[in-house]
């Protein structure tokens, strides 16, 4: 199977950090695959999205995407990969369509292809009927499914979600797992950061939990839940991993 | 093309919904140069027409106090009371207190016997100079006539008006000493010269003109041609707080790190930023153009005169725009917060402003002050301004100024851009 991330051997500390973020992070996923990236507070997760969608640049190690090194095709990867930020960016004094027609308009999409795909993406998951509302009259979970809908305008063929349902009612959430999951299949490979593990569980075919800028742990939920034989769900796991301590 | 057309979208619909930005950006600067010039045009207006409050106590009641008294009641410049009238038994310090309390601007005390010791030394002098008889030093030590004024009449204004009374008692003591001494002459000149008047004698005139290389007669420039160019740079200044807002607030949605993550430079960002603000500039300055040329003679002060130098004024304006919007620009990069920018691109426009000669001449600061102010781009686009409007020159001759204007915007962008570098 194509690998669509390949990270190896990462390492990354911030000009005013103690410590490195990311300290010899390795991380492979396919295409295919709905990977779920899980770990505690600064465990390294945001800066690995970072670094993935070019924001940031790692101190040492080898970043490929789509088969592409990141440093030497930064431009033309950024027009394949969604990412979906945890912030909802967007603009709350523009309606949803402005925001789409901008944002579409950024990835530089045919006026008439972007229309259609407008329609089609706001009608999948619901939103047709308040296009031309402005996103502060929008409730949490519309505004969530307006931020992934962004992410998914020109078609990616690797789509980064970090925390996409966090704070959103299950309906919300329900329709965000649905679609994602018809992506997947469509052919986005997926990459997705999460705190909710009853959804990781659920989603992904493929977990991996970071912790202190490494993986420490690699599989699929079963796979996982199989290792610890006293474990019951992927909830556990996680907690027999990274321990119960507070992070912050 | 079709991102920056896109920027450019965006950025002209968040500036269009947000309403409380759009009053600070049109509605401010209008408000600034209407206040600020109708107080400057009034403050003119009240030190050289009338208005000026005037308290005479006159304890002389001979020639010259009363000569004094009547030329004050025909001044332009003062409105006269005198106190004799409100109160016969009123003293120097009733005089003072009055002033001291604010019911008078300027109190004038004219001593008893003034003149007579008046009178005196120039006959004194001139027997000295005709009999060699001796001067009575007593008389001139006597001779002091008292000027009170308001303690919060501020400098500026107390030097004017002490100017004009000194002008005004010079004029006077000029006419009566020369009648004085037409009338010694005669009596020296044992009825040699008769009917002598000397006081009727014009002397130097002044024919005040401003230096105008058109050579229009009576050109003047008033409080409009002055105020109207220096509000408008400061208040396109001011634009620095709202773009540096708008610019922060991108950064603490997420939305710029969104839009960093799609194929959208830094650049990009930023030029449609400049556009869109630089718009907002030319519209500022067109508004208060606008109101200058056809609101202000409404309200009894004089038009702004635009005659054949709108294209050249506009140039200037352009590249003062640039140089504010990229300064609003840096301060964005650089500040942390919203709040944090604002503070200090409100600080430091104003600074820039009082350095760069808005609210005081550049000429009657401190030669420290003087030296810093040639680093003001506001000081730099005030001076085109004036030089475009007042002495009527061409952009070739404020070209430096313009060029200073550009750098100073491009050192700014690529601060910018250099410390985003940086702070990743």
């Amino acid at each position: 199977m194509e690998t669509v991330i390949c990270m190896e051997n990462i390492k990354k500390r911030y000009k005013h950090g103690d410590r490195h973020v990311l300290n010899g992070l390795h991380l492979k996923v396919h295409a295919g695959d709905i990977y779920g990236f899980l770990g505690p507070n600064g465990a390294g997760k945001s800066t690995t999205i970072k670094l993935l969608s070019g924001l940031i640049s790692n101190d040492e190690g080898t970043i490929t995407l789509l088969g592409k090194n990141i440093l030497e095709h930064r431009e033309q990867l950024k027009r394949k990969i969604g990412i979906v930020p945890q912030d909802i960016a967007i603009y709350p004094s523009l309606t949803a369509f402005e925001n789409l027609k901008f944002f579409g308009g950024i990835y530089g999409i045919n006026q008439t292809h972007l229309k259609e795909r407008i329609a089609y993406l706001l009608h999948l998951f619901g939103l047709e009927e308040h296009r031309n509302r402005k996103i502060e009259h929008y409730s949490g979970g519309m505004k969530r499914r307006i931020n992934l809908i962004v992410g998914l305008l020109h078609e990616p063929k690797l789509l980064l979600l970090d925390e996409p349902t966090v704070g959103i009612d299950v309906q919300s959430k329900n329709v965000i797992i649905e679609n994602l999951k018809m992506l997947n299949r469509q052919g986005t490979a997926i990459l997705y950061t999460s705190h909710d593990m009853n959804e990781a569980e659920q989603l992904c075919n493929k977990v991996g939990i970071i912790d202190e800028g490494k993986i420490i742990k690699e599989g699929t939920p079963k796979e996982l839940i199989k290792q610890f034989s006293e474990m019951v769900n992927l909830e556990s796991v996680y907690l027999k991993l990274t321990g119960k301590k507070i992070r912050d | 093309m079709r991102i920056f057309l896109s920027l450019l979208y965006k950025d002209f619909l968040l500036l269009l919904r947000d309403k409380a930005g759009l009053l600070l950006l049109f509605v401010m600067p209008l408000s600034l140069v209407l206040i600020m010039t109708s107080m400057q045009d009034g403050m003119m207006k009240s030190v050289i027409n009338t208005d000026v409050s005037l308290l005479l106590l006159n304890n002389d009641m001979d020639s010259l106090g009363n000569a004094i008294e009547i030329e004050m009641q025909k001044s332009d410049v003062f409105h006269m009371q005198s106190a004799k009238a409100l109160d016969s038994s009123m003293t120097e310090q009733d005089l003072i207190n009055l002033i001291a309390k604010g019911e008078y601007l300027i109190g004038i005390y004219i001593p008893d016997s003034m003149t007579h010791l008046f009178i005196e030394e120039y006959k004194n002098a001139l027997f000295q100079a005709v009999m060699r008889q001796q001067i009575s030093q007593d008389t001139v030590q006597k001779m002091k006539l008292s000027v009170y004024l308001d303690p919060t009449v501020k400098p500026s204004v107390h030097s004017s008006l002490m100017s004009n009374i000194r002008a005004f008692f010079m004029e006077i003591q000029n006419r009566f000493s020369l009648k004085v001494i037409s009338k010694m002459l005669e009596t020296i000149s044992e009825n040699k010269i008769k009917n002598l008047d000397l006081s009727e004698c014009q002397g130097i005139t002044i024919n005040e003109k401003i230096a105008d290389k058109g050579g229009e007669e009576g050109f003047r420039p008033n409080a409009v041609q002055h105020n109207v160019p220096a509000w408008t740079l400061f208040a396109i200044f001011f634009i620095v707080i709202s773009l540096a807002g708008s610019i922060i607030k991108e950064r603490e949605d997420g939305s710029f790190n969104r839009l960093m993550t799609m194929p959208c430079s830094y650049a990009y960002y930023l030029s449609s930023k400049i556009i869109i603000y630089l718009i907002v500039c030319i519209l500022q300055f067109l508004g208060v153009l606008a109101m200058g040329i056809w609101i202000f003679p409404l309200i009894g002060m004089e038009a702004f005169i635009i005659d054949g130098f709108f294209i050249n004024l506009l140039l200037v304006i352009i590249c003062a725009a640039c140089a504010a919007i990229c300064f609003g620009i840096s301060i964005s990069a650089i500040a942390t917060s919203q709040q944090q920018a604002s503070i200090f691109g409100a600080i430091s426009v104003v600074i820039l402003a009082a350095i760069g000669g808005i609210w005081v001449p550049t000429f009657v600061m401190p030669d420290f002050l003087k030296f810093i102010s040639n680093i003001s781009p506001l000081n730099w686009a005030i001076d085109a301004s004036y030089s475009i409007i007042l002495r009527k020159t061409t952009v070739i001759d404020v070209l430096p100024e313009c060029i200073y204007l550009l750098t100073f915007a491009l050192v700014c962008f690529c601060v910018a851009i250099f410390y985003k570098k940086y702070k990743l």
